[in-house]
């Protein structure tokens, strides 16, 4: 692990204002009537080893961002920087090397194994093409027995070797997921919602599994999730995305105790306790209203429409992510849990989207100010 | 005083398959009373929406088996014909199922297929219908409604349309409403004010209301009392506090140690269930949970009964052999209550690592 901000050594991975725009096509000759801002200007490193997790709503560019990390997709703008090597423009060919080095896991272990192969084919796929990149014999003994090893890595019975996806439960199935990014020795694995499909019981068990790899095999992960309460058990940093902009980003512990984004605030507290005492005693002001329209993002600090401390500045003017003293960083004009000496101290992230204002904020939230 | 209007006694739902029987819903007894939130929790497979669907007879079907007695009133739900089934749904029993999108007819104005339901049960004209239709959904909080009545489902949100399926429940006003994992589908801050809208309409026109949900979050949040199923049967049921403050069944334990918090420290690891639920195809004999609890002794091998093992209080039921003294000294783990790791699991596992490691010895 690293500093806050990840970058103390040469990052693993750099985000350099990433954008990624979809066209919106209409009528009958498809013309491009809009795009939608699925990722806007996305700045951030992960260090070696490193977690970071990646959390917003529905509809806010967590997948998408997953997505062009792994070059699923190809960003609209921006860099993408993997091991110092600038891998957002090459070729598929050129690519290859970088693939194995970058993998992926699936929020449903249902769609993403194919149901008429057995396991041993899905988990070995990876190997036999990276074998036969390599140049080196394919041999299927030997491609059994590393599938074997990885089955018993992520806690499968090795002699399921030949049993298919459906002969699975759910959380089983998504170990096989996990067994199929590490087949190749990837350095970063991107997890996307990778136990939102679980049960609690089954989830728990898979966060635990991915906690160990990364411990014994020296992985990075980024860890994309809809709520903040399993992330907070993986990530050594937390990024909170709201409508295609990152919001906020700050080392994961900080996050909780002193969230300075009124949304990151609100996501926090629309989390349900298992604690009925604790869940009577708060007094909860979850965001109201909904997500706007991303093809048509509101100006100037996106959430302004459902923000009880909007003023005038959050619909004209973006607000740049500003870094504070503890290594927090969050993009508002009016943040919370922020004395006046770290207000002081703050500075403009080099992660500011380039449409942000020059201006950092001066006072703190008004506590007092009332719902939109 | 609670007034039932609802009460299920040892229900059965058994389901021939090709693979033999399957023992969906095994003995789940309890009741609903009027204005009150009973929430019923499990993980998957537990029988949790078999049970709720059984209530509206929608598990009916040539290879569907039924036992015990769920009565409304004076009918009797299991033995009643389609016809009085029909005129129960939507009329006094309710339901809004997790997906809403696959909920409404996709081809149909929302506002039309409120009409539809309203005009099902009560004889009133298409014009008073929709106006009624209308004002559902303002007050269950869509804006600008008389425009909205007028959209399709799919320029909905999720959030929106799940408001729609609630509007379209309470249409006839119910006596209950089943909620089959209301908010599983949308995001936190969305599902916070679908459950406030809940609570509200609760409180307003005294409606009980049937909660399933494995998020116990949100039945801390919103639940009188609960019900804790776990492979097809009631494991545990109490009030609220009795749940979650003396929990007396080692599932719920676990599920009360497993569920990652926000509001206390982070542990190093997150507490976890060993094991996997049973196949309902070949449960295990005696207590459905034995295999994967740590507390399990001889007499396991029997299914205990669902009884209240505290006599101090009769409406906490729980199925498990241990006594109470045992029980309260054995939920809790390092302060907090949980399942332990399980000793004899972990010895086996250190087992074949070391047997592992010798078989890689040999291999390089």
């Amino acid at each position: 692990m690293t500093g806050p901000d990840g970058a103390a050594s040469a990052p693993l991975l750099r985000l350099d204002h990433l954008q990624m725009l979809f066209p919106v096509r209409a009528g009958s000759f498809g013309r491009t009537q809009g795009h939608v801002h699925a990722v806007d200007d996305v700045s951030f490193s992960l260090a070696d080893g490193e977690t970071l997790g990646l959390v917003g709503e529905s509809g806010c560019g967590k997948t998408t961002l997953a997505r062009c990390v792994v070059r699923l997709l190809e960003p609209t703008g921006g860099t993408v920087t993997f091991r110092g090597h600038d891998v957002t423009r090459l070729r598929p060919r050129a690519l290859r090397p970088y693939r194995a080095d970058m993998q992926i896991v699936f929020q449903d272990p249902q769609a993403s194994l194919n149901p008429r192969k057995r396991v041993g084919q899905i988990v070995g796929a990876g190997l036999r093409l990276r074998d036969a990149v390599a140049g080196a014999p394919a041999g299927a003994g030997r491609a059994d027995d590393r599938v074997r090893w990885l089955l018993r890595q992520v806690g499968l019975n090795p002699e399921h070797i030949n049993r298919f996806p459906h002969e699975f439960s759910g959380g089983q199935r998504q170990r096989v997921g996990v067994a199929r990014a590490l087949a190749v020795e990837p350095r970063l694995i991107v997890l996307d919602e990778p136990v939102s499909a679980l049960d609690v019981s089954i989830q728990a068990q898979v966060v635990n599994l991915l906690d160990d790899l990364q411990d014994d095999l020296h992985l990075s992960y980024i860890f994309v999730a809809h709520d903040l309460s399993v992330v907070r058990h993986v990530s050594d940093r937390i990024a909170v995305m709201y409508l295609g902009k990152v919001v906020e980003l700050s080392p994961a512990e900080e996050l909780y105790a002193k969230p300075i984004h009124p949304y990151t605030q609100g996501l926090l507290g629309a989390i349900p306790i298992p604690d009925p005492n604790l869940s009577r005693a708060r007094t909860r002001r979850p965001p109201t209203g909904e997500l706007p329209n991303p093809v048509d993002p509101p100006p100037g600090c996106r959430y302004n429409t459902r923000c009880q401390f909007a003023t005038e500045i959050c619909r004209t003017v973006e607000p740049p992510l500003t870094r504070y003293p503890s290594g927090h960083e969050a993009a508002c004009h009016h943040p919370l849990n922020v004395t006046l000496s770290e207000l002081a101290e703050a500075v403009r992230s080099p992660l500011s989207p380039l449409s942000a204002g020059p201006d950092l904020p001066t006072a703190p939230a008004d506590p007092a100010a009332t719902p939109a | 005083m609670r007034e039932e209007i609802l009460t299920v006694e040892h229900l059965q739902v058994g389901f021939r398959t090709e693979e033999g029987l399957v023992q969906a819903v095994d003995d789940v007894s309890f009741s609903l009373a009027k204005g009150e939130l009973v929430g019923i929790v499990g993980e998957s497979g537990s029988g949790k929406s078999v049970t709720a669907m059984t209530l509206m007879g929608l598990t009916r079907s040539p290879n569907a088996s039924f036992a015990g007695r769920v009565r409304l009133g004076d009918l009797d739900l299991l033995s009643a014909s389609d016809s009085e089934l029909r005129r129960v749904r939507g009329k006094r029993v309710a339901m809004i199922f997790q997906d809403p999108m696959t909920a409404l007819n996709p081809v149909h104005r929302v506002g039309e297929q409120i009409v539809e339901q309203i005009r099902a049960h009560e004889s009133i004209t298409k014009a008073a219908a929709w106006a009624w239709a209308v004002d559902l959904l303002r007050r269950v909080g869509i804006p600008r409604p008389e425009e909205r009545a007028r959209s399709y489902p799919h320029e909905f949100s999720g959030g929106m349309r799940q408001r729609v399926m609630i509007a379209m429940a309470l249409s006839c006003s119910p006596e209950i409403l089943i909620a089959d994992e209301p908010t599983t589908a949308l995001d936190v801050t969305i599902q916070a004010q679908i459950l406030a809208e809940i609570e509200d309409l609760r409180k307003e026109t005294g409606v009980g209301v049937l909660l399933i949900t494995h998020d116990l979050g949100v039945i801390a949040d919103v639940a009188d009392r609960v019900v804790v199923m776990y492979a097809g049967r009631v494991v545990e049921q109490g009030s609220l506090d009795e749940i979650f403050y003396d929990p007396l069944h080692p599932y719920t334990w676990g599920l009360l140690g497993s569920v990652p918090r926000v509001d206390k420290d982070r542990p190093g690891r997150l507490p976890t269930i060993g094991g996997s639920p049973p196949s309902l195809l070949h449960p295990p004999a005696g207590c459905h949970f034995a295999p994967r609890c740590p507390w399990r002794f001889e007499a396991c091998g029997e299914v205990p009964p669902l009884q209240p093992t505290d006599p101090g209080s009769r409406h906490h039921l729980d199925r498990c052999w241990l006594g109470l003294e045992d029980k309260r000294e054995r939920r809790l783990v390092g302060g907090a209550i949980g399942l332990p790791a399980r000793p004899a699991a972990s010895a086996v596992a250190a087992a074949e690592a070391a047997a592992e490691a010798a078989a890689e010895g040999e291999r390089s």
